[in-house]
């Protein structure tokens, strides 16, 4: 600590302070306008300029470092006049159109000019060359004479998503905020974010508020495993029509990615469902909530006596809250009394859930998001973590901008992460646990690991060890198609680094060799004891707002909530005491295998909450035969759905603007969902539909609000033991990631793959989401922004591969698999490998589901989404 | 007597208004040469310090309008005072030039001046009003006039010239303050590619430069100079690491074949830059490795050899040629090249060879006997030159007797010994270097000088010395040596080597060639177009000012290229206007130790983390590693950006 002086105050501060981080800490006050907590160092206005004793010059106090002894005067006549000046400057030309302008009220410069008292434009304006209005993306406005050329836009797209696209044109007064390089802008609105006047405007909803009219409620995002803080901005409570977010709240620290600032007007569609619909003659029409819960009530109950509980299934969303996920399967399992409940989580990350259960007790990010700045290395795999997840990206940046940290990539496809790797490999799709392996292998044999750790800690190392011999390098190179001195620098880079992160998506999980790949990641992160490494360890991206939720709630079969497993009689009774029910000891069908019996007769009713099997599931065919077989389905979703066509009665939900709850992210944070708006048309929250459901199955479930539900969660499951609404006022809460039982090292094998490419299919196929949209497309498409920036579904193709083809940029081409066709249009990039497509899954009407292939691991049952074979023809 | 007739230059006012030319008083604090080319002289100069008007007939209005005009025009747009307030001042001086002046407007600029220049971020802003505020305070009638008689004044011509303390100082005129801009706001690729706008060389000089940039460093007057040359090593590295490649704009194709002697730093500059311009090149050297003097004379530990290849890689995939094993004069005359269709032929054959040191017995032949760059020359061709040798004793205080004693360590020699007549302060060596050859164990005999080698069966045993004192300086500033007579003594050694100059070889020059060359055997040039005595034949480097440093060698090199080009396109070869201003601007000097900048310091220059002395002494690996990240980031945060504009009228 050193000491100085500001103002005559004495003050004790850091040396890697600057005087106006001390100054706010001591509550002096000094005016600025360029300077954001988050941002490189931009000094561009000059406002904050303070006097330091023994200088001539005055300083910008937001970038000078604080020395032992300096004394700082921050109101000299000096400075004030200077400050003054520079506003007055900044007021050259600029509009005073401030009635008209969406920052009016929350404008620094306005402001700034209040409090300078400043009554009118000092200087006369100047003649200049109206600088252009274009910008790097259809859904932010830009006001070039707004602009004050602070240059937070330029340092927020450099500093925070890497995407550089802004910088600044031309020269002296002449000079403009350029998007010089469009192609790179994701129009994630960090710009927009971070600019402190009008000159950055939202471009989506015409109906805006001014600031003292809109509501704004602070609540969690939908749109990915992240849990970013936004607040939902209201018109009267009934309709949403911006979406901004605090700086200093959340993991997201007021960035968001495209679907959450620009994604949002799904919520107000046209097409959303507005009441319940029956079908009548084979037509739906509307009914009354009374009707169709007294129906689904009745039928359910008609069922379940004729055929018995196991007769009955229900798949619900990883996109719900907590509360309703908990609620639905407890509704099933005790009420209905069957454990045929599932999860949509179930086919997104299902096989890491597993993988590290069993390795590490804990299916669950190791670390939090924010510990990813502390590592030396990033180890990246399948996933794409800039697209999918762009506020961890963000955070995984700052490993590189503060820590220096090395990047290795590993993924067939360049993504933007390629950018900042030190090595990109590229393993031949679905070759990845041959890789790890391969690297365990040179890393135990080169000594590059924690003894102690894996002595004290850990079992089954050496049953690991004479697993991974086999994986030599030559092994490695002929499955993987990597070099071994590619290899070579891998181990070098994880060698020379002392804390390592590994983070990995779909592109590992959802393999045939998925579940062995999470094992094998888990081994390489044992190995070295990154698991209790500040920083090192494994970072899963799950894809669902709530997939972490699901998962903890009971969503899956096999578990109670809390992880409690249906078969371990003793956690069973537990909860079999406090619902006063008894649960089937067994675990009942997941996902997959649930609508793989239907057809066989096994299931007659089924209840879906959120999820659209018809184009999650492979084998359309059989899927259909089988809804057809179903003596009775109910659909509740927020939009008309695939599945929805064969329902019986189709229920309208809420989004996640109406309704009370909490989500948690991946990084295990529990945090509030807030009701922002009436729910749209009769909807009703869910957790009130299962209420009455039950109630009118004779198992009443008393809860007034979602908070009750959250009360019973947090008493029965220990990970939630602390979680009551209130003690979420203050912010989000992770369940603690306890390091108890030892961690076990489980050696992975691969499998032969199903099939691989052949003469009439010579190529892989990959399906893959992209940036703007989301899940199965129920909602993205449905917003008219991200639309915008990303209009339709596509294939990759490598040009090679497309020449052979004769295909051209956008030529409307059949994707065939050995299951079936779809149609696209093509595009042509040098991203991909040859030999290897990608597909857009998340997507609207194309059903990439009917070329999967219907074979599954029966110990991790989920379709084999990623790479299966086809070709590519053009139409 | 002077010929300035007021001068306001680092405030000190000299005023010679009124007073009869003769008892003009002289302006020793600036230097400004008398003509800015052969027809125009030099009528006044504005600039970052202040204002300097020879000939009475400057219109000072004009030409202060004219001045805030250019830095308005120069301003980066990244501060209000300096984007906008430089606006306002030209709109104010105009409407004063163009007879629409108020009374008021005085009082206004100069407000606005103080405030901008106390205000503004860098010091292109900080220093702009200067001359504006000096102009203000001595000639207001001036002004006052221009506002009452409500006439147009005529606008002049004038010559402006951006710099910087560094950029200047840089032989390679590097764009310093903007390379290290890049780097602060995190565009390493974009830095990179700047400083490929003036060196092809960003690794190689990145590592072995000489960096008279941070000499001139302002930082040093608040704290320390920023690492100029490291930043530049860790954007050549970051491209390497990231594995990216670079992007180069390359002209279409011409017809004119070039042809390059030596791939040195010189021969390589010059390559590239035809290239880019669409010459097809070919380089003939006589090794079979890139680099010249870069690649032999300096050794790995402080430049890896892979650096330096994969710098000559991007030149050669602009599809230049380069032709090993080929020596000039032996294997091919500059006849016979002409002969073989090239247009134009230039000259970088370097500096190569020993100066004798004028000592008995150095032309006997003895083994053991090495000349400094022949010793390097075997030792990076992964040679020992004598491996029978055991105690290496060199002889000199530069660079090259620095890199033998570091060298003789790796090659593992044990007993290491330097011999410079003067003392360590003289040793022009650099300061960093000389530093680490101590904390590797070199034995340092200083004030002593050889004057006789002892051979036996023809082989070197030990060489005797003189004692040395220090007497009066001589003409390069230095003492000059005395030997003391008497004090001779005796150094027992195996190998012994001279590394106190280098020497350039000519005897590849043919009488009918028409080459001139000068008494100190340098190949004549015209030294503002590199031209030698023979149209068509163009030379730059060691081989023209003597051994001297790389980034002047490369810096010429590029220059030189730029004049082949003029000759190709059949234009008149002639210094170009920037080159003129920059010769301008560094007479005038740019960096002035003594100023007083006022700001606080206290930030320490960031280092490159070194392996320890034992470790590394015995190994050619890289000595340093480079800048991560955060901390390049941080250290380019340290620049001042101390851009400035310079205004002649003429």
């Amino acid at each position: 600590m050193l000491k100085l002086t500001i103002d005559g105050k004495e003050i004790e501060a850091r040396p890697d302070q600057t005087i106006l981080e001390v100054a706010k800490e001591n509550g002096i006050y000094i005016p600025s306008l360029c300077y954001h907590p988050k941002l490189s160092l931009i000094k561009s206005c000059r406002i904050c300029l303070v006097d330091v004793d023994g200088y001539e010059m005055p300083v910008a106090s937001c970038a000078t470092p604080v020395l032992d002894g300096m004394v700082v005067h921050t109101k000299t006549e000096r400075v004030e006049k200077m400050r003054l000046e520079a506003l007055k400057l900044l007021l050259v030309n600029h509009p005073l159109d401030c009635p008209i302008c969406d920052a009016g009220g929350e404008c620094m410069l306005q402001n700034r000019v209040y409090d300078f008292g400043i009554e009118r434009n000092i200087y006369p304006p100047e003649k200049i060359e109206k600088p252009p209005a274009e910008y790097g993306t259809p859904l932010i406005r830009k006001w070039p004479d707004r602009c004050v050329m602070c240059l937070r836009c330029v340092h927020a797209c450099i500093d925070v998503p890497g995407a550089d696209v802004l910088e600044v044109a031309e020269h002296g007064f002449a000079s403009y905020i350029q998007a010089a390089r469009k192609e790179n802008c994701i129009s994630c609105g960090e710009c927009l974010h971070v600019c402190p006047v009008g000159a950055l405007t939202e471009n989506l909803s015409k109906i805006k508020g001014r600031k003292w009219q809109l509501e704004r409620v602070q609540t969690t995002c939908t749109f990915c495993g992240c849990g970013c803080q936004l607040e939902l901005n209201t018109l009267r409570k009934q309709r949403v029509v911006k979406v901004t977010t605090k700086g200093e709240v959340g993991v997201n620290q007021g960035s968001l990615c495209v679907r959450g600032r620009f994604g949002y007007d799904f919520i107000h569609h046209p097409e959303r469902l507005q009441k319940p619909l029956v079908k009548r003659s084979g037509a739906f029409v509307e009914t009354s909530w009374e009707e169709a819960l007294d129906l689904i009530a009745s039928k359910l109950k008609e069922i379940k006596e004729k055929y018995g509980p196991q007769s009955i299934g229900g798949i619900s969303s990883s996109r719900a809250t907590n509360e309703e996920i908990y609620l639905f399967q407890k509704w099933m399992r005790a009420c209905i009394g069957t454990n045929h409940v599932d999860n949509g989580v179930r086919l997104s990350s299902g096989p890491a859930l597993n993988g590290m259960m069993e390795g590490l007790g804990h299916g669950a990010m190791t670390h939090s998001f924010e510990e990813v700045k502390k590592v030396d290395l990033l180890l990246i795999i399948g996933t794409d973590v800039y697209e999918d997840h762009l506020i961890f990206s963000n955070q995984m940046r700052k490993a590189i901008r503060f820590n220096g940290a090395k990047v290795v990539l590993i993924d067939p496809r360049r993504n933007q992460w390629e950018k900042w790797a030190d090595l990109w490999l590229r393993p031949i799709p679905g070759t990845d646990l041959v890789l790890i392996n391969g690297l365990i292998h040179l890393l135990i044999k080169e000594g590059v690991l924690s003894k102690d750790y894996i002595e004290s800690k850990t079992e089954g190392f050496e049953e690991l060890r004479s697993s991974v011999e086999k994986f030599t390098p030559e092994t490695v190179k002929e499955a993987t198609g990597i070099h071994p001195e590619d290899l070579n620098r891998l181990v070098r880079l994880y060698r020379d680094a002392k804390r390592r992160a590994i983070i990995f998506g779909s592109g590992v999980i959802q393999h045939l060799n998925g579940l062995e790949t999470v094992r094998a990641l888990c081994n390489l992160a044992l190995l070295t004891g990154e698991v209790e490494q500040e920083g090192g360890g494994l970072y899963p991206m799950l894809a669902q707002n709530n997939a972490q939720g699901a998962m903890d709630m009971g969503g899956l079969t096999e578990f109670l909530p809390g992880y409690v497993r249906v078969d371990d009689s003793r956690g069973r009774r537990l909860y079999e005491g406090a619902w006063e029910k008894e649960i089937l000891p067994q675990p009942g069908l997941t996902y997959l295998e649930l609508f793989d019996q239907i057809p066989e007769g096994k299931i007659k009713a089924l209840y879906v909450f959120g999820e659209d099997p018809l184009i999650t599931l492979p084998n359309l065919e059989r899927l259909r035969i089988g809804l057809h077989r179903l003596e009775f389905l109910v659909v509740q979703d927020l939009f008309m759905t695939h599945i929805g066509n064969y329902a019986h009665v189709i229920l309208p939900g809420t989004s996640f603007a109406e309704k009370e709850g909490t989500f948690t992210s991946m990084e295990r944070r529990v945090q509030r969902v807030r009701q922002a708006i009436s729910p749209v048309g009769e909807s009703k929250p869910e957790w009130e539909v299962f209420c009455e459901l039950s109630r009118r199955m004779g198992y009443p479930m008393n809860y007034r609000n979602p908070s009750e539900i959250m009360e019973e969660i947090s008493s029965l499951v220990p990970l939630y033991g602390n979680l009551h609404y209130s003690n979420l006022e203050q912010g989000g809460i992770q369940w603690p990631y306890e390091q108890r039982k030892k961690k076990r090292f489980i050696p992975a094998e691969p499998r032969e793959p199903i099939e691989t490419p052949n003469e009439t299919f010579p190529l892989w196929i990959v399906p893959r989401g992209f940036h703007s949209h989301y899940g199965v497309g129920t909602t993205t498409p449905r917003a008219a922004g991200l639309a915008k920036v990303f209009k339709e579904t596509r294939i990759e193709i490598h040009p090679e591969d497309a020449s052979k083809l004769k295909l051209v940029e956008g030529d409307p081409v059949r994707v065939i698999s050995p299951r079936g066709e779809v149609e696209t249009v093509c595009h042509i990039t040098e991203d991909l490998p040859k030999g290897v497509a990608y597909f857009a899954i998340s997507f609207f009407p194309v059903f990439v589901n009917t070329l999967l292939t219907s074979a599954y691991d029966s110990k991790v049952p989920i379709p084999i989404y990623k790479a299966f074979i086809g070709r590519i023809e053009k139409r | 007597m002077g010929d300035i007739l007021f001068s306001s230059w680092g405030g000190w006012i000299v005023d010679n208004r009124g007073k009869p030319e003769d008892q003009w008083q002289d302006v020793p604090n600036l230097n400004l040469p008398e003509e800015f080319d052969r027809e125009k002289k030099i009528r006044a100069f504005v600039g970052w310090d202040g204002i300097a008007i020879r000939d009475p007939q400057v219109n000072i209005v004009d030409l202060i309008r004219a001045y805030i005009e250019a830095v308005q025009k120069e301003s980066c747009g990244k501060c209000t005072p300096c984007r906008v307030g430089t606006k306002v001042l030209s709109s104010v001086l105009n409407r004063i030039s163009d007879g629409e002046g108020r009374e008021e407007d005085l009082g206004q600029l100069k407000g606005l001046a103080e405030i901008i220049s106390r205000s503004s971020k860098c010091n292109l802003g900080q220093t702009a009003p200067k001359p504006l505020l000096h102009a203000l305070d001595h000639f207001e009638n001036q002004f006052l006039e221009a506002i009452q008689s409500k006439k147009k004044i005529p606008r002049e011509e004038y010559k402006m010239k951006v710099t910087a303390p560094c950029e200047s100082a840089c032989p390679s005129h590097l764009p310093i303050h903007q390379y290290i801009e890049l780097i602060k706001e995190g565009r390493f690729l974009e830095s990179l590619a700047a400083i490929r706008e003036a060196t092809c060389l960003p690794g190689v000089l990145g590592r072995v430069c000489i960096r008279p940039c941070e000499d001139n460093c302002r930082r040093q007057n608040v704290d320390e100079c920023v690492s100029i040359k490291w930043l530049k090593r860790f954007v050549a590295d970051y491209e390497i690491e990231k594995r990216r490649k670079p992007f180069i704009k390359k002209e279409p194709p011409k017809p004119e074949k070039v042809a390059i002697i030596g791939a040195g730093p010189a021969g390589l500059s010059c390559a590239y830059y035809l290239a880019i311009k669409g010459y097809s090149v070919t380089i003939f050297e006589r090794l079979g490795e890139p680099g010249g003097m870069a690649a032999v004379g300096i050794p790995d530990y402080r430049l890896p050899r892979e650096i330096l290849r994969r710098e000559v890689e991007i030149i050669e995939d602009l599809g230049v040629e380069i032709k090993y094993h080929t020596q000039v004069g032996k294997d091919i005359t500059l006849s016979q090249i002409f002969e073989q269709g090239y247009k134009a032929i230039f000259i970088a054959v370097g500096a190569q060879t020993n100066t004798p040191m004028g000592v008995e017995g150095e032309d006997k032949g003895y083994k053991g006997f090495i000349p400094g760059v022949f010793y390097l020359l075997e030792i990076n061709l992964g040679r020992d030159p004598y491996p029978e040798g055991k105690k290496v004793v060199v002889v000199g205080g530069g660079n090259v007797a620095i890199d033998c004693v570091r060298s003789s360590f790796r090659i593992g020699k044990q007993d290491v010994n330097l011999v410079y007549r003067r003392t360590k302060k003289e040793m022009p060596a650099d300061r960093v270097e000389i530093h680490d050859a101590e904390e590797e164990g070199v034995k340092f005999h200083f004030l002593c000088n050889p004057v006789r080698i002892i051979a036996k069966d023809n082989k070197v045993v030990g060489v005797e010395c003189i004692r040395m004192e220090l007497g009066e300086p001589d003409e390069s500033g230095r003492r000059r040596p005395v030997p003391i007579k008497g004090s001779e003594f005796f150094i027992e050694t195996d190998i012994l080597i001279p590394a106190i100059g280098q020497a350039i070889d000519l005897s590849f020059l043919e009488e009918k060639d028409g080459i001139k060359t000068t008494r100190r055997s340098t190949i004549a040039v015209d030294e503002k177009t590199f031209m030698t005595s023979r149209p068509g034949i163009f030379s730059a480097g060691d081989c023209v000012t003597g051994p001297d440093v790389l980034v002047r060698a490369a810096g010429h090199g590029k220059r030189a290229a730029e004049k082949i080009d003029l000759f190709l396109r059949g234009l008149e070869v002639k210094e170009s206007e920037e080159e003129r201003l920059e010769a301008l601007v560094e007479k005038i000097k740019v960096y002035n130790k003594d100023e007083k900048i006022g700001l606080p310091g206290g930030q320490k220059r960031a280092t490159l983390p070194m392996l320890p002395p034992e470790t590394r002494k015995w190994v050619f690996d890289e000595v340093e590693a480079g800048f991560t990240i955060p901390v390049a980031q941080k250290e380019a945060e340290r620049c001042l950006r101390c851009v400035r504009v310079g205004l002649f009228a003429v």
